[in-house]
């Protein structure tokens, strides 16, 4: 098999195209160098299942990486809305909160089937707006911040799987991306990632990070706002890369929420290579659209190379919620957008 | 992963995709009109493409490249499309170096 960029017209790509065709060998053409992005592309790979593939251009390369993107590529399995990989190519728009409890946000605030149709049609303002195709998606909270510390002493509840299996299977079914969020409290965030191990297995069930729920050892909720180390993230990430390399996932979601510059301290040490990894800093600020702008701003300024960005509405603490004409004017264009 | 001048990578592909050929199409890396030419050729002979660098100062070691290219196919003969059949045939004795299809097996 004859791998070559769409659009490359070199002479050198011409000749292995006719030399491919003269050995009857299949050509596939690639939109951009990565096969993982190009859906097109997974389907004929996925198809020919080849075990030898020559790449032309540099652009492809090195070849350890393009072996494993390849590997990725012909399991076939696409993230919803088309390809193996998050962004810029496409948005999510997901509503947020913890299946039954309506305080917690809107996601809680119907039931399952209700949720779906309601994330489904949030998802559908953005359409007309947005360049890309639009996703909509959960962010279940799986770990919740609790006032009283609990048997286990963390202030946290961890959700039992038996509970949010049915949110993944059925988002999953209806074409959506589910992001389970973790608020732990004095547990570790790695600790409570590997506990939802199943469902991260599924290719279309990313991970979020709160660290405003994320307490020192001698704190208590609600006197302090949490805060995460780089280290504690990047503990996670390299877990979370590994896992989805193991697996051959298509690219998974890390999501940073942040509305205070000092939720991720040394923000500039996270490690945001993982080519496997998406991650995005989730604005997680409320208020006036003057507020949130500031907020986005200082989010936005601070942030490491390589992150994407994603901001959240709320409806009932934003005064007034931005349209979704508003949310997607802000600089750099969120491209995940979350309502709670 | 095939990177390197345009000859380059069409000799790799070429010796990655045949253990031989009877006939190979050579065409001129920079005269489109001649890789047009030689696309053609080569797709109704079930031939492989290779190129000869026509950029000035291209030197001793694409030539050789070239030559090597060919002979690792084990041709009977070589269609020469938009690059000199005289210099090509020069360059490989014992290769029947042809400018037009009916002098190919």
């Amino acid at each position: 098999m004859l791998l070559v960029h769409q659009g490359d017209t070199s002479a050198a790509t011409t000749a292995a195209i006719t030399t491919a065709h003269a050995a009857g060998e299949q050509v596939i053409t690639v939109h951009g160098h990565d096969p993982r992005a190009d859906p097109g592309a997974i389907i004929a790979l996925s198809a020919a299942k080849p075990r030898r593939v020559l790449a032309v251009g540099a652009g492809f390369g090195p070849v350890s990486r393009l072996a494993y993107r390849l590997a990725v590529a012909v399991t076939g399995v696409q993230l919803p809305g088309g390809g193996q990989i998050l962004f810029p190519g496409r948005r999510r728009v997901a509503l947020y909160g913890h299946p039954g409890d309506p305080a917690l946000g809107a996601l809680g605030q119907q039931d399952l089937s209700a949720s779906i149709a309601r994330a489904k049609k949030v998802a559908r303002l953005y359409r007309p707006l947005s360049t890309v195709p639009v996703v909509p998606a959960f962010e279940v909270i799986a770990t919740v911040a609790e006032a009283h510390p609990g048997a286990d002493g963390d202030y946290s509840y961890q959700s039992p799987l038996f509970l949010l299996r049915p949110w993944v299977a059925q988002a999953t079914a209806a074409g959506m991306y589910v992001v389970p969020d973790l608020q732990a409290g004095r547990d570790d965030p790695l600790a409570q990632a590997k506990r939802y191990e199943s469902l991260l297995a599924r290719p279309n069930v990313g991970l979020a990070l709160d660290p405003e729920w994320k307490l020192q050892p001698q704190q208590r909720p609600l006197q302090q706002i949490g805060s995460v180390s780089s280290s504690q993230v990047n503990g996670v990430t390299r877990w979370l890369g590994d896992f989805t390399a193991r697996h051959h996932l298509p690219q998974k979601l890390l999501v940073l929420r942040q509305f205070r510059l000092s939720m991720i301290d040394g923000e500039t040490r996270l490690d945001t290579r993982h080519g496997d990894l998406a991650i995005v800093i989730h604005m997680d600020g409320q208020g006036t659209p003057r507020d949130k702008q500031q907020t986005w701003d200082a989010v936005t300024g601070a942030a490491p190379p390589g992150v994407f960005f994603g901001w959240k509405n709320f409806y009932a603490k934003d005064h007034p919620m931005l349209s979704p004409q508003d949310t997607l004017a802000r600089a750099p264009e969120p491209v995940m957008v979350s309502y709670q | 992963m095939l990177t390197g001048t345009p000859g380059v990578v069409a000799a790799a592909v070429a010796r990655t995709l045949f253990a031989s050929a009877p006939v190979v199409v050579v065409a001129g890396a920079r005269h489109a009109a001649g890789l047009a030419a030689a696309v053609r050729e080569a797709g109704r002979a079930h031939a492989p493409l290779l190129l000869a660098s026509s950029r000035a100062g291209a030197g001793a070691d694409a030539a050789a490249g070239l030559r090597a290219g060919i002979r690792a196919l084990h041709p009977r003969a070589v269609l020469a499309a938009g690059v000199a059949g005289n210099a090509l045939s020069a360059q490989l004795p014992g290769v029947h170096v042809v400018t037009a299809r009916p002098g190919c097996p």
